[in-house]
């Protein structure tokens, strides 16, 4: 076993001073006082598409939130959040992207790996219909288009290979040092197991 | 519940339910300025979102029926992801229900606002298009006045093209679910009577 899972603690109360930023690509940051505590939880919701935690001043939450503050401020890090006024839960995910601490949970929320890998062939496909267009008007010679097209595979097997293999390691019991504090952070909510939560769950 | 009408063949809603009864829990979202307005209370026991910019009110008109308990009626829509999304209400004794753009007004709003668009894209494409060609040909320091005119010109462009397509978008939306939109409009002429105004 690698080193020891970060201390993640539960938190129940009401949110107070709730304030909402923009991070405008990285998404949206909520910051709020809970138990005279403030914290953070960084959410990535685009613009098109208004699908942000629904919260309120004075909502009652239960969190799970990482012990240890990271700001000099003593700004807690919130993994998870459980509104209890409608029971919506909403887990951090992309918040992690770009991040190798030790404290960091999945960047790519469990059971969405196909949209990422669907999405990233569509891109390739797009780009390799750009290049042949593009060889067809200019009348390049085929090495190019090789070199083109190798690149394109190489490309999606090194995004889509270790993610399978790291999703299927964990299906079959032999999760990673991400995938243990995700499954953490949904044992602190009560949420059930990140592969089969026992409600609906939102990565965000 | 007063009706519940099911939706046969569309992309968002499932079925049209007109539900009774005094806003309960009403909650305001802390939101960023993109979309403000985010409000969700339980009535009749079933807990509804409404984004009031549709509506053109503020969260304070209904926080204020909340809080005096007033009964209302409403149109909402559930949507095939289970949650249900308000579309017109109607407080008791009022005239005029809190309800969405007719339709046709929008549709109508759209198409007028399209050619000014075309004409923008245009005259940026070409002044865009104008400005690179001769700062490409003309070979001194000169030629810098131009590249930001032709980057201004490209940037007016790309505007006017969001702003088509998010016209296209609108009038695409509006056609595709004309048969769900239009039960709407009847089901909300059945409650809220003929002075309401149609769409």
């Amino acid at each position: 076993m690698a080193a020891e899972l970060p201390d993640i603690q539960r938190v129940e109360g009401r949110l107070k001073k709730l304030t909402a930023k923009s991070l405008y690509k990285r998404g949206n940051a909520y910051s709020f006082d809970v138990d005279g505590q403030s914290m953070w939880f960084l959410t990535n919701e685009r613009s098109w598409n208004p699908t942000s935690p629904f919260l309120a001043e004075g909502d009652r939450v239960e969190l799970a939130v990482l012990d240890t503050p990271l700001t000099p401020t003593g700004e807690r890090w919130v993994y998870a959040l459980r509104n209890l006024e409608d029971d919506g839960a909403y887990v951090a995910h992309f918040a992690w992207q770009g991040t190798s601490q030790p404290h960091a949970a999945t960047r790519i929320p469990p059971g969405s790996e196909h949209r990422y890998v669907l999405a990233l062939t569509a891109l390739l496909m797009a780009i390799l219909g750009m290049g042949a267009c593009i060889g067809a008007v200019t009348g390049t010679n085929s090495e190019s288009w090789l070199f083109l097209g190798g690149l394109c595979v190489g490309a999606w097997l090194l995004f889509a290979v270790p993610l399978y293999i790291t999703r299927w390691r964990w299906k079959a019991g032999l999760p990673t040092r991400r995938q243990r504090v995700t499954e953490a952070v949904y044992r602190c909510l009560d949420l059930g197991s990140p592969l089969a939560p026992n409600r609906p769950v939102r990565a965000v | 519940m007063k009706e519940l009408i099911p939706i046969k063949r569309d992309r968002r809603a499932r079925t049209i339910k007109v539900l009774e009864g005094p806003l309960d829990n009403f909650r305001v979202a802390i939101t960023t300025s993109m979309d403000i307005g985010r409000v969700r209370f339980a009535l009749d026991g079933i807990v509804v979102d409404a984004r009031l910019r549709e509506q053109n009110t503020s969260p304070e008109t209904l926080q204020a029926l909340a809080d005096q308990r007033t009964p209302v009626v409403a149109g909402v829509f559930e949507m095939h992801d289970g949650t249900h999304a308000l579309d017109w209400l109607l407080p008791q004794g009022a005239q005029q229900p809190v309800a969405p753009e007719p339709t046709q007004v929008r549709v109508e709003k759209t198409w007028r606002s399209l050619p000014r668009a075309l004409r923008l894209a245009a005259a940026g494409g070409l002044i865009g298009a104008g400005a690179f060609f001769l700062a490409l040909q003309i070979k001194s320091v000169w030629n810098l006045p131009f590249l930001i005119v032709g980057a201004l010109a490209m940037a007016t462009l790309i505007f006017s093209l969001l702003q088509i397509a998010f016209s296209f978008s609108t009038l695409w939306e509006s056609f595709s679910r004309r048969r769900t939109l239009r039960l709407m409009a009847s089901v909300m002429m059945k409650y809220c009577g003929a002075q309401a105004h149609g769409r």
